[in-house]
């Protein structure tokens, strides 16, 4: 291997590879000091860039927080991928609602947090309106805690604390369901707020900061307890109704 | 043209692919400029320095 081929995977080294798994790069590295000092200048580079990423990330490169939104809202500008079924018309609007909304309003967070929070919520606000519009909230009326857990538990092997009803804010517990979203391991909790409907979706084994967004024409509140995450989605203009109902629900929801 | 790619693995904490599916370039260029970006910020925080 000469030194340009060596170069160009000596960065996962400093990403942390396990570089004596690659004998003939090893092999190299043996013979040429240049490129032997070359993962040391990478991983105090990597090292100092990694402990000021947190007030470097509000300060990217001119033009590269805009160019990497737009091309998140191409991935994301997909009406052709989503499901097409009689309701189209209302999801062809909300995915353009997507579009725009992302594209004006989340430039000011980290790259890794739009991308990977954004995809999430994106996913859980279509799951959040299919749900509503197409299974409804059961009967319309109220059920209790107990009867949330059990059918959870009975119908989809899962466990949750689930939140009840929290009459002092209108908040009435409707339904549960699971959610497909990670491997159909999230619980998904149907409310009722002031009559709006909200959706709280548990997620286990995922790690998100906490975040109060406003994407795809909803509004959505995340905050991650121990190994899981939760995710509170509403229609946009129910900011902050949700967040006075997030801590009773991130209280009780454990 | 190499920050850029340095910006995103080392403080966004993207991916080689997701790097690639953003900026729209192979991953192997990802890695080459990863490597070449990281090192010239090494030179010049060195050089700065001393």
């Amino acid at each position: 291997m000469d030194c340009r081929e060596v170069e160009d995977k000596l960065a996962a080294f400093a990403d942390g590879e396990d570089l004596s798994a690659h004998a003939p790069i090893v092999a190299h590295l043996q013979t040429c000091g240049a490129c032997r000092a070359s993962p040391h200048a990478q991983s105090v580079a990597r090292t100092v860039l990694r402990a000021r990423a947190a007030e470097l990330s509000s300060v990217a490169p001119p033009g590269l927080r805009t160019r990497v939104v737009a091309n998140l809202g191409q991935h994301l500008k997909a009406p052709e991928t989503l499901p097409d079924i009689s309701w189209g018309g209302r999801l062809t609007a909300f995915a353009t609602a997507a579009i725009v909304v992302l594209t004006l309003g989340a430039v000011l967070l980290p790259v890794a947090t739009i991308r990977s929070t954004a995809l999430l919520a994106a996913q859980l606000a279509l799951d959040h309106l299919k749900c509503f519009t197409i299974e409804g909230d059961a009967d319309g009326t109220p059920i209790s805690k107990a009867e949330a857990e059990a059918t959870l538990r009975r119908e989809y092997d899962l466990v949750v604390d689930v939140p009840p009803s929290l009459p002092d804010e209108r908040l009435d517990l409707m339904a549960v369901r699971r959610c497909l979203y990670g491997d159909g391991r999230a619980a998904r909790v149907m409310y009722r707020l002031d009559g709006e409907p909200v959706s709280l979706f548990v997620i286990p084994d995922l790690s998100r900061p906490p975040a109060e967004l406003s994407l795809f024409g909803h509004d959505q509140v995340v905050w991650t307890a121990g190994d899981r995450t939760d995710m509170l989605v509403a229609r946009a203009g129910l900011r902050e109704r949700l967040s006075r109902v997030a801590p009773y629900l991130r209280t009780e929801a454990k | 043209m190499f920050r850029e790619v340095v910006w995103l693995r080392d403080v966004d904490e993207l991916t080689y692919q997701e790097i690639a599916d953003v900026l729209e370039i192979p991953i192997g260029t990802v890695m080459s400029r990863l490597s070449r970006g990281r090192k010239q910020l090494y030179h010049a925080l060195t050089t700065k320095r001393s």
